[in-house]
């Protein structure tokens, strides 16, 4: 009787943990309650935007031509809670291409949502309407300034990233001038590369989960047992 | 394309809830003080 006691309130306790998070959006479905301007407002008093989610998965390929190449699949889903916030209806993707080694996007998908009335309209956005910048040093930037922004709109963007560089994995920014509600980044790192991470700002990460060896020797597992005393604390 | 197989470890960072961090009349560049996870390529087996 004891052991499932234990079992119940363990297993209660990691399907409501932080641990098993999902993702807070679904790419493409949106309600209108999921676009209640005042409770932003409440929330983040001042704000001009709030972004939703901003959501990294990064893998390795491997192709025939360039040989192991690492792709970033990024989702990203913000609102607009004022006028100040339109300036994020511009959206950029640097990318840097050097004598035969490339990055290049593909798969760009955006939308923008507005509610009229009760009704969810949605914008489709796509790849060919967007133009490139040339901003010089090899680095380009894929530019959209997407239509029907307005005070109130969603917008969410997926796309991604194919690079040669092994040697420069991009870093992640969990941290904006504007607050972020769910940000997360993953790797599915082949044992054969080995990165050092490193984590610089002032924000402490909720999760910090590897299926294997930590990427910083000695450090994650302590790190994982921190959230854990946090968690049963709480 | 060529199916590799290999040993293969996965990585989750999550962050929730975090403020906005806003321009200061001293900060030189808020780029440089944005939470942001760095990875360098230590080496390739």
């Amino acid at each position: 009787m004891k052991t499932l006691l234990l079992l119940l309130i363990a297993s209660t306790f990691l399907l409501t943990s932080p641990l098993n998070a999902e993702p807070p959006f679904e790419f493409g479905e949106i309600s209108s309650s999921d676009m209640d301007l005042e409770y932003f407002r409440d929330k983040y008093p001042g704000e001009p935007a709030v972004i939703i989610g901003n959501i990294g998965e990064c893998r390795f390929d491997y192709d025939n031509n360039r040989g192991f190449q690492f792709v970033i699949r990024r989702q990203y889903r913000i609102i607009i809670l004022n006028e100040a916030g339109l300036d994020y209806g511009n959206f950029s993707i640097p990318y840097y291409n050097s004598r035969g080694v490339f990055e290049n996007i593909r798969r760009f998908r955006a939308n923008v949502f507005n509610l009229d009335g009760d009704e969810v309209n949605r914008t489709r956005i796509r790849q060919r309407e967007g133009f490139t910048n040339d901003r010089g040093n090899n680095w380009h930037e894929l530019t959209f300034a997407f239509p029907e922004v307005r005070v109130g709109s969603v917008i969410e963007v997926r796309y991604e990233l194919v690079s040669d560089f092994l040697f420069q994995l991009r870093s992640w920014q969990f941290q904006h001038e504007i607050p972020v509600i769910h940000s997360e980044y993953q790797i599915n790192l082949p044992s054969f590369f080995v990165y050092y991470a490193s984590l610089r700002g002032f924000i402490d990460l909720d999760i910090i989960l590897n299926k294997s060896q930590p990427v910083i020797p000695g450090r994650s597992e302590g790190e994982i047992a921190l959230l854990m005393d946090r968690l049963m604390d709480k | 394309m060529m199916n590799v197989s290999a040993r293969s470890t996965q990585y989750r960072w999550v962050a929730f809830d975090v403020p906005g961090l806003k321009q200061e009349s001293h900060t030189d560049n808020i780029q440089n003080y944005l939470s942001t996870m760095f990875f360098e390529l230590a080496f390739e087996d």
